[in-house]
């Protein structure tokens, strides 16, 4: 009963808080030409050159006659009036549109309009995710029925680091201790609370050592090789400067952190070790001579081990004229000869001023699409994938330090919150395949990119009077984009498939959902981002079958080495490129057969596999379709609310889980025609092996029926029908 | 023995020879013995394990050979004289060379080293291999060879098959022959098949009567009469009247022809031809003649793209060609030649599909370009093409039967100037299509990719001439100067190669199957009623249904299929397509509906052109670089899941129709271990991942081939810095 007060207080505070907005039609016939999310209030419908445009606190959204844009005004970058009449919108994901009017006054009215909304928010509560969730949170309250747990992260995201330092195994004896020298921001602002450190280093040494790294952004280890104990760890640049200064404690961390990993990992060996004695003893010592002698090798290799830690790597990611220039403004970068034992190496990254000027070009030379004659040398001309090539490269880097040389490494740039979050979870990634999972990516992100203070909001732009274009930068993109080149090369390795990180990219930016909102985790604590927006791992889950990759397979390769060369690489053009070709992007060497649909009878199905972003909702928004598609959006949700009353189904876009990009293509899996009992679920390859079924069973269609028939008839046509369905999901892992 | 292919004697050989596997280090290399036969070069290891892990192996080569008709260049190299000489052949060497490095065509670059072997025989191996690889005249390549010893001993069979027949298809279950259209009754099923009631075979050219360069049989208009065509022969390039190609299910015909030489007659001739055509036609529709020498790339360019490609790929050092790479790429213009062709083939496609009017391909000899897009044309238009016998059929058809040269662009005699890899561009061009209809084709790029090294091994005849009469006059030739009586042959039967169990195991054959093809050659029942999907013309005209419109508006469209109208090469090809205003946007039309359209697999198939969608055929170039390999990774390893999905499938089928025949006493379970995968599932709880040796390159191993670094990784030092070290011949003096 109180569950039930406390909600419809809540919701009465939704609707104070985040009060509609009153509709403004230029014409009275007009009609909001979209299903409006919970919290999403229209403001303005209006009429462009054969074109319906209409402005929500969302989206904008603009319904040609043959198509549909629907585009979160966060992804809006800039809005420009051109040729007096045409709209032009730049999207921070690299699209862009254009709309053209019939009079300059109706171009300036809608400019005006776009660019008051599209402006960084002058309060956080300003974005629409805190609408969003009030909203929802109080249509659940009204089904009385908690669907709250539907808007968090998994358990396995809300108590990561406990698990995290299970999983990886760290000797908390001898080696390694959780230091609490961060509890509620107090030491770094950027850091998460709980920093692993090695066992003998003390927080006042902490403290000495944050007082000579950029943003008191101490070395952290993060990961942690399960079998050799080699650590990756991060950190900010230390603060040398023209003056050159050094600082004792930070020399001995950095010494600890090897030092750790040899004891660490010199714990294990032992126990392997002694494994083997006794193994050796029991088996009755007829061990020959040579085996005894191998084994006595073995203990005196991990011996020396032991005493000499292997060397540390210090993996600076800008070139070394950028480290020593940073000294001029504090900075710098570790004096080989302070920190013996090290090596450090320089990757020559760009900063993201040379980056973002790349990603403006790429923009540029998308919209434009030169003559296809051109376009390698256009492409190339950006440094896009020469930028990602250099990035792989720095991650491939530590991997092969770390698990074939077993060596601890060291990574950092200036601050340590753009380049060394993209190369240490580009390295985690390549070296544990949990992070390849759809639950292991998510921790992944939420570790190396919130905990450890990614400024998502200064660097999307979406933060509170956040509109310094010079700390804007698509670092976080940049980064999925090497994901992506990793599942093009390894199609079988990824749980996820490409649609999961085209949506990432989208959520990145639009502010539907909490997860990338303020700088760091110490602000969105202020902020109660958590309590107040919805995570973007409701809709990016891993029983959400959208997003499963078939082709995976767990077992598949521990470690990848990816191809770096550029020749290896491709420009995503499922995010950059904005296609009119029917089907997802086609694929390089690796595609997971992203061609939809073959006979127009298996197309509903076969054209699941939808990537792309707003412009799929052209008959999603279609009034002429059934609303009621949207809701098979989500098997999952599907089955959960299986009596729902009626109610529910008109505002049922607005479900957390469901995504408001994707209606259209799902919905269409409401369609799909019968049968589908031998489909495996909704992915990229869907439509291929729904062909494969089919071609299968094709030449006894007779048979089939027959077989149904009898099989139904002794009751156990369901039974057969599960266990192909069951038999394939368990081979796609 | 190694040695196992009739006819093949060894030359030459030398021991003690080092095979280099990494630049940076002698630590990998492989000790054997350098042998040279008059078939291949072989290398055999002492060590007898193979460097594959996996077991596919062609049947005619081991691990470490290359066919004598695969090398482009022969160098040898004296470190301490600091020497290095080109082989050609007759040549005299004057150094003893401590190093030979064998340039291949297919992209492999081979170094063998002579520290510790004899330097006189070293030197003669080289000297044999220069010989013998580079023959001064036809009837001394291995097939002639080959087929002599056959014809003597007509009781040795190489494998156990014999080499005469016309080359079963590679599935074993299907059984179906791959038609070659040397005689009659292929030309007449073809006519059959495709609907063409009013044309006709003609064999006026029944032992080469008429051309040297046509094959015996033909088809040709219904109302044109062997006399007229025997007159018209004469005004036409070497004689090359029309041949028609194929009919569409609407009538439309694809015919090519050579251009006529006779100016006085010319425009009577291409009158009368031009309307036997339109008679032929249901709808009396007329000829549309495109005249390919003009918005084609000519022969020589597409061979200097090539030469360029392989520079690129294979002979520059893999990291410094990094920051260079695209635009070095677009600098080949291999691929813009590989878009050139797919473009115009769609347009020609258009004419046909859309406009319902007959096509003509017209060049100077009409035994090129023709070819290629005759191919491609039919490709994009008839699913039949795309299973692997109509696939093969149709290079019978369009390239062997209708004189495409051979002999002469593979350059297997290496004397000729005429080399020119349009086969390869063909090939390249069905995997653009390949690629972007992965389930459209019976056959996967392992199959292409085999198929194109299977014309650089001189034993089959069907790659070897440059015209089927050509076989005829020099195996005759050949089997008067052996002996060889041939009874009512006309000329030698060389073994083809189709048959390819000449080559691989059954096993290894199912790798050519793509798991994700419907195949659709066997009827089905459905409602009752038989229903092919061969020749429905409803393909997708009807798939109107349920499809959204075109994106076009708002978002600016990434791919215009064709340039936009005052693009370069409009500009430069002004009498491309000579089109009206409104035909080109009826073409554009059509194009842009049929991308918004669902593909039908069983229908038409367009290709994209954008920049983005043609791409390197990287299994094929790329192959041989052990550094662009993708260890654990690459497509293959989608391609081995999907089989295994594919074959489990498969598996619950079979049980399915055990259960029925159990249940309806028709109990033949003889198909139950018939799998049509390479990878197969073992059993349904298979949990095991994807095989440990599975790389971008699979089938193929660059292990062994030059690599400018260890094949173990790099050394951090090195990764860094960027290894140079590859000894580069430039830098040595050369000898002449």
């Amino acid at each position: 009963q109180d569950e039930e007060t406390q909600h419809s207080l809540e919701c009465i505070q939704a609707n104070q808080i985040f009060p509609r907005k009153q509709l403004i039609r230029e014409d009275e016939n007009l009609q909001v030409p979209f299903i409006e999310l919970h919290g999403e209030s229209t403001e303005y419908v209006g009429r462009a050159e054969d074109a319906i445009i209409a402005l929500s606190n969302y989206r904008l959204h603009i319904k040609f006659k043959e198509s549909v844009v629907n585009v979160p005004l966060q992804l809006i970058e800039s809005v420009e009036c051109r040729d007096i009449f045409q709209l032009h919108l730049t999207c921070k994901d690299c699209k862009v549109i254009r709309c053209q009017f019939s009079t300059f006054e109706q171009c300036q009215d809608w400019l005006k309009r776009l660019n008051n909304a599209i402006r960084p928010p002058s309060k956080i509560e300003d974005l629409f995710s805190f609408a969003y969730h009030a909203w929802c949170m109080e249509v659940y309250a009204s089904e009385k029925e908690q669907h709250g747990d539907l808007c968090r992260p998994g358990e396995h995201v809300t108590s990561r680091f406990k698990n995290e330092v299970e999983r990886m195994g760290f000797d908390m004896n001898n080696a390694w201790r959780i230091s609490n020298i961060n509890e509620k921001y107090k030491l770094c602002g950027s850091y998460p609370q709980e920093i692993i450190v090695p066992a003998w280093i003390t927080d006042k040494e902490l403290e000495s050592v944050a007082s000579f790294r950029s943003w008191k952004r101490i070395p952290a280890v993060v990961y942690r090789h399960q079998s050799n104990g080699a650590v990756i760890s991060r950190c900010g640049q230390p603060e040398v400067s023209w003056w050159g200064w050094r600082n004792a404690d930070d020399e001995h961390l950095v010494q600890s952190v090897a030092k750790a990993c040899a004891s660490d990992s010199r714990s294990n060996s032992n126990k392997l070790m002694n494994g083997n004695c006794s193994r050796d003893f029991a088996n009755g010592g007829d061990l020959s001579d040579v085996e005894f002698d191998s084994s006595i090798s073995n203990a005196s290799g991990a011996e020396s081990l032991a005493i000499q830690p292997q060397k540390l790597l210090i993996l600076d990611a800008r070139s070394y004229a950028a480290a020593v220039a940073n000294r001029a403004k504090g900075g710098g970068c570790e004096c080989p000869e302070y920190y013996p034992n090290c090596e450090v190496v320089f990757m020559g990254m760009a900063n993201i001023h040379s980056i973002r000027k790349s990603f403006q070009s790429l923009r540029l030379l998308c919209t434009q699409m030169p003559d296809p004659g051109n376009w390698l040398s256009a492409l190339e001309s950006t440094k896009w994938l020469q930028h990602l090539s250099v990035l792989l490269k720095s991650a491939l880097l530590v991997v092969h330090a770390v698990d074939r040389d077993q060596r601890p490494v060291l990574v950092h740039c200036s601050d340590g919150w753009d380049r060394t979050p993209q190369i240490v979870a580009l390295a985690k990634l390549l070296l544990d395949p949990y992070y390849r999972t759809t639950e292991g990516f998510q921790v992944l992100v939420e570790t190396e990119w919130l905990d450890f203070g990614h400024k998502f909001a200064d660097r999307c732009g979406h933060g509170e009077n956040s509109d310094d274009l010079n700390e804007r930068c698509p670092v976080f993109l940049q980064w999925l984009d090497c994901v992506h080149q990793l599942q093009r090369q390894f199609p079988c390795s990824f749980e996820f498939n490409e649609a999961f990180l085209v949506k990432l990219v989208q959520h990145t930016y639009s502010c539907l959902f909490g997860t990338f909102l303020c700088n760091n985790a110490k602000e969105r604590g202020e902020k109660h981002t958590q309590e107040r927006t919805c995570s973007v791992w409701s809709l990016l889950r891993a029983a959400n079958k959208a997003f499963k990759n078939l082709l995976y397979s767990s077992q598949s390769e521990s470690v990848l080495y990816p191809v770096c060369h550029v020749r290896n690489l491709m420009l995503w053009s499922a995010v950059y490129l904005p296609c009119s070709s029917p089907s997802t992007p086609a694929d390089d060497t690796c595609a997971p057969y992203p061609v939809p649909g073959s006979s127009p009878e298996d197309q509903p199905l076969g054209r699941l596999p939808k990537t792309r972003s707003f412009d799929n909702l052209t008959t999603a928004c279609d009034s002429s379709l059934p609303t009621t598609n949207r809701r098979s959006s989500d098997p999952s949700l599907n089955e959960k609310w299986q009596g729902d009353p009626p109610s529910l189904e008109l505002s049922s876009l607005g479900n957390p889980g469901d995504d408001p990009f994707d209606g259209d293509s799902l919905s269409k899996q409401g369609r799909a025609p019968v049968g589908a009992e031998l489909s495996v679920a909704a992915g990229v390859a869907e439509g291929q092996m729904e062909n494969i079924l089919q071609e299968a069973t094709k030449d006894d269609v007779g048979l089939e029926e027959h077989l149904r028939g009898s099989l139904e008839a002794a009751g156990k046509g369901d039974e057969i029908a599960l266990d192909k369905e069951k038999r394939t999901d368990n081979l796609d892992g | 023995s190694p040695f196992s292919v009739l006819g093949e004697i060894v030359v030459n050989e030398v021991n003690f020879v080092r095979k280099c596997i990494a630049t940076d280090t002698s630590q990998y290399d492989l000790w054997g013995k350098l042998v040279c036969t008059n078939f291949k070069i072989s290398f055999i290891t002492d060590d007898p394990m193979p460097l594959q892990k996996f077991h596919y192996k062609n049947l005619l080569l081991g691990e470490h050979d290359v066919p004598l008709t695969c090398i482009e260049q022969i160098v040898t190299v004296n470190d301490t004289k600091r020497k290095q000489k080109v082989l050609g052949p007759n040549q005299k060497l004057k150094f003893n060379p401590t190093e030979l490095i064998i340039y291949c065509k297919d992209f492999r670059i081979v170094r063998f080293r002579f520290d510790e072997a004899g330097p006189e025989s070293a030197k003669k191996v080289c000297l044999a291999i220069a010989h013998y690889s580079q023959p001064t005249d036809l009837q001394l390549l291995f097939a002639f060879e080959y087929v002599g010893e056959i014809y003597h001993n007509p009781a040795k069979k190489v494998n156990g098959i014999d080499p005469g027949g016309g080359g079963g298809g590679i599935g074993s279950a299907s059984g179906q022959q791959t038609p070659l259209f040397e005689t009659y009754s292929d030309w007449d099923r073809e006519i059959k098949r495709t609907g063409a009631s009013e044309w006709r075979v003609c064999s006026v050219n029944e032992g080469y009567m008429i051309s040297t360069c046509l094959p015996e049989y033909f088809v040709v208009p219904s109302s044109l009469a062997d006399q007229d065509l025997k007159l018209y022969s004469y005004s036409f390039i070497g004689r090359r009247m029309p041949l028609w190609s194929w009919n569409h299910p609407n009538g439309s015909a694809l015919v090519r022809m050579a251009n006529i030489k006779d100016v006085l007659q010319q425009r009577r001739i291409d009158q009368r031809i031009c309307n036997a055509i339109t008679r032929s036609h249901p709808l009396r529709s007329d000829v549309y003649k495109s005249d390919l020498d003009k918005c084609l790339p000519n022969i020589q360019e597409i061979q200097a793209a090539h030469i360029k490609l392989k520079q690129l790929c294979v002979n520059e050092p893999f990291e410094e060609t990094e920051e260079k790479w695209l635009s070095s790429l677009e600098n080949t213009h291999w691929l813009e030649y590989i878009r050139s062709f797919l473009k115009h083939s769609a347009e020609l496609v258009y004419m046909m599909e859309c406009k319902h009017v007959s096509v003509v391909l017209q060049e100077e000899e009409g035994r090129d370009l023709t070819c290629l897009a005759a191919s491609l044309i039919q490709v994009m238009l008839d699913p039949y093409f795309r299973t692997i016998v109509g696939f093969q059929s149709l290079i019978q058809k369009e390239w062997v039967m209708a004189g495409y040269q051979f002999l002469d662009r593979c350059n297997h005699l290496k004397r000729s100037d005429k080399e020119s890899p349009l086969f390869l561009m063909f090939l390249d061009c069905v995997w653009q299509l390949l690629e972007q209809y992965p389930a459209a084709f019976e056959f996967s790029e392992m199959y292409l990719t085999i198929l194109y090294d299977s014309a650089r091994i001189s034993l089959f005849g069907t790659f070897l001439f440059n015209c089927p009469h050509q076989r005829v006059k020099e195996s005759t030739e050949f089997a008067i100067s052996k002996n060889i009586q041939l009874g009512d042959e006309k000329g030698l039967k060389f073994p083809c190669v189709w048959d390819w169990s000449l080559q691989f195991t059954s096993r290894d054959r199912l790798l050519f199957h793509n798991p994700l093809y419907i195949g659709k050659s066997a009827p089905y029942v459905q409602n009752g009623a038989v229903k092919t999907f061969k020749r429905s013309k409803k393909n997708y005209s009807s798939t109107l249904r349920g499809v959204p419109p075109a994106l076009k508006n708002g978002i600016i469209s990434e791919q215009e299929f064709l340039p936009r109208r005052n693009s370069l090469i409009l500009k430069l090809k002004p009498d491309f397509l000579q089109q009206t205003e409104s035909q080109s946007n009826s073409m554009e039309q059509y194009f842009r509906d049929w991308f918004a359209k669902p593909v039908d697999l069983h229908g038409v198939i367009l290709p994209r052109i954008s920049g983005t969608q043609i791409k390197l055929w990287k299994l094929c170039y790329f192959r041989w670089v052990p550094e662009a390999q993708i260890h654990h990774g690459g497509f293959i390893t989608a391609f081995h899941k999907v089989s295994l999905l594919a074959d489990e499938v498969d598996m619950l089928n079979r049980n399915l129709r055990q259960y029925k025949s159990n249940s309806s006493l028709q109990g033949n379970c003889s198909e139950l271990d018939q799998s049509r995968m390479y990878f197969r599932a073992n059993g349904l709880n298979d949990t095991s991942g994807a095989p440990d040796f599975l790389s971008s390159s699979f089938p193929f191993s660059p292990v062994g081939n030059l690599c400018r670094r260890s094949i173990l990784g790099t050394p951090l030092s090195k990764f860094l810095s960027g290894a140079k070290i590859w000894l580069s011949t430039e830098t040595l003096a050369n000898e002449d």
